[in-house]
């Protein structure tokens, strides 16, 4: 049973009582709000997302606004993750995007089943793009083009690499947290797409959020084969740049990126490792989302080919 | 005798370290894991043959027999670097890092 099937008057009541419990990729997460704004948002931008048994579920997340004079008085509201509050109170208005953000905080605070980098990952023809950067480098933009010309969507934000299958990737499928400029440029780039609303003033500026696409959201618990490592970078009027990086070098950043690479030791310095070893690695510049899109689509399916071509020759002999 | 021959080094075994390198680049650097603090570094290929020299042979080694084993790893013999050299360039840092230890005889 999707969000979908359930009417807005449902979800909003659920999310009152005992919560509703969404699942997104390996993690199912139970959420209780009395706030209306966030029923509004998960019923809008989780629409296509499986929902599941309350009884079994990884994170226990309440979004709820408090009793008191703070309900009247410049509102706020209590981000809870199994009864603890970890965040300062936060506006009113940025209750569904403190739920992100807390889910975020979450899986990467607590999934250690994963190596974690602070990474988008896209996937096409089973091959997973993963692309770390730093905030304001253009990477959720790029990443929710991507989405919206037919890329896999795996994550705008984590790459979990599972410990145990450490050459794959594990898709997450949840919306694509846009910032600042980035949000009227894919209103503009991709108008089909489905947006949630949009809240200014936040500790990351501007927000919105960008619906995953459906085909995504069907293949969440399908990971893909980790091959690129791309490191974006947007620059006004850039032309569109791609260069090798050192594998070296894209190890220390993405050691850095990572939310456990040291809680893992040696195990994470293996899987990273591997994760290196498997990919390669590219610096990459760019102000045009279509010539973007057009070089990663011959990249890969240069990989693509090179496979295809290897399993041909594999079963000829 | 010079100063340097009675000072033998050896890596840590309670704090081993590992290394990662991929023939991709001119530059050709290393990753090296120090599994004691977990901090990851990125060093020169030169740095990581002095490592591995060490890491072969954990009894303890003079900076020359170090040096003559860089050359020999090198493939160089007349490559200019004395003892004093590795020890300044790479010895001297490495147990900065914990990456090696200095007993003297």
């Amino acid at each position: 049973m999707t969000i979908r099937s359930s009417h807005l008057n449902e979800i909003s009541e659920k999310l009152r009582g005992d919560g509703l419990c969404l699942r997104t990729g390996p993690f199912s997460v139970r959420v209780q709000s009395n706030i209306q704004s966030v029923a509004e948002c998960i019923h809008l931008l989780y629409q296509h997302h499986p929902m599941q048994n309350l009884e079994f579920c990884d994170y226990h997340l309440a979004i709820t606004q408090p009793s008191g004079l703070r309900r009247w008085f410049r509102p706020q509201i209590n981000f809870e993750v199994d009864g603890m509050i970890p965040f300062k109170p936060m506006p009113l208005d940025q209750a569904y995007a403190t739920f992100e953000w807390g889910y975020n905080y979450c899986i990467s605070s607590y999934a250690h089943q994963f190596l974690i980098i602070h990474a988008a990952v896209v996937e096409k023809h089973g091959f997973a793009m993963i692309m770390p950067a730093q905030p304001g480098s253009g990477k959720s933009t790029l990443t929710a083009a991507l989405a919206s010309k037919g890329w896999r969507l795996l994550s705008d934000e984590l790459t979990l690499i599972p410990i145990e299958n450490a050459d794959t990737v594990v898709p997450l499928a949840r919306p694509i947290n846009l910032k600042n400029a980035s949000i009227d440029v894919m209103r503009e780039y991709a108008p089909e797409e489905v947006f949630g609303p949009t809240v200014s003033d936040t500790a990351k500026g501007t927000v919105t959020h960008m619906r995953a696409p459906i085909s995504s959201i069907d293949r969440m618990n399908e990971p893909a084969q980790q091959k690129l490592i791309v490191f974006p970078q947007y620059h006004r009027n850039s032309p569109t740049q791609i260069k090798p990086r050192s594998k070296a070098r894209a190890f220390m950043e993405i050691a850095e990126q990572s939310f456990n690479f040291n809680i893992h030791g040696k195990t994470g310095f293996d899987i990273l490792n591997a994760t290196i070893s498997n990919c390669d690695c590219y610096d990459f510049r760019y102000s045009n989302l279509d010539e973007a899109i057009e070089l990663f689509d011959q990249l890969i399916e240069q990989q693509h080919y090179s496979k295809e071509s290897a399993r041909l020759a594999e079963s000829s002999t | 005798m010079t100063p340097s021959d009675d000072t033998f080094w050896c890596t840590n075994p309670n704090h081993p370290v590992a290394l990662a390198e991929w023939n991709d680049s001119q530059q050709h650097e290393v990753i090296a894991y120090h599994l004691g603090t977990g901090d990851t570094h990125l060093i020169t290929a030169e740095s990581a043959i002095i490592l591995e020299i060490l890491q072969k042979d954990n009894a303890g080694m003079s900076a020359r027999e170090i040096t003559t084993r860089f050359r020999a790893s090198l493939n160089n013999p007349d490559l200019e670097f004395d003892s004093h050299d590795i020890i300044e360039t790479f010895l001297k840092p490495f147990q900065q890092l914990g990456f090696v230890e200095a007993t003297h005889s």
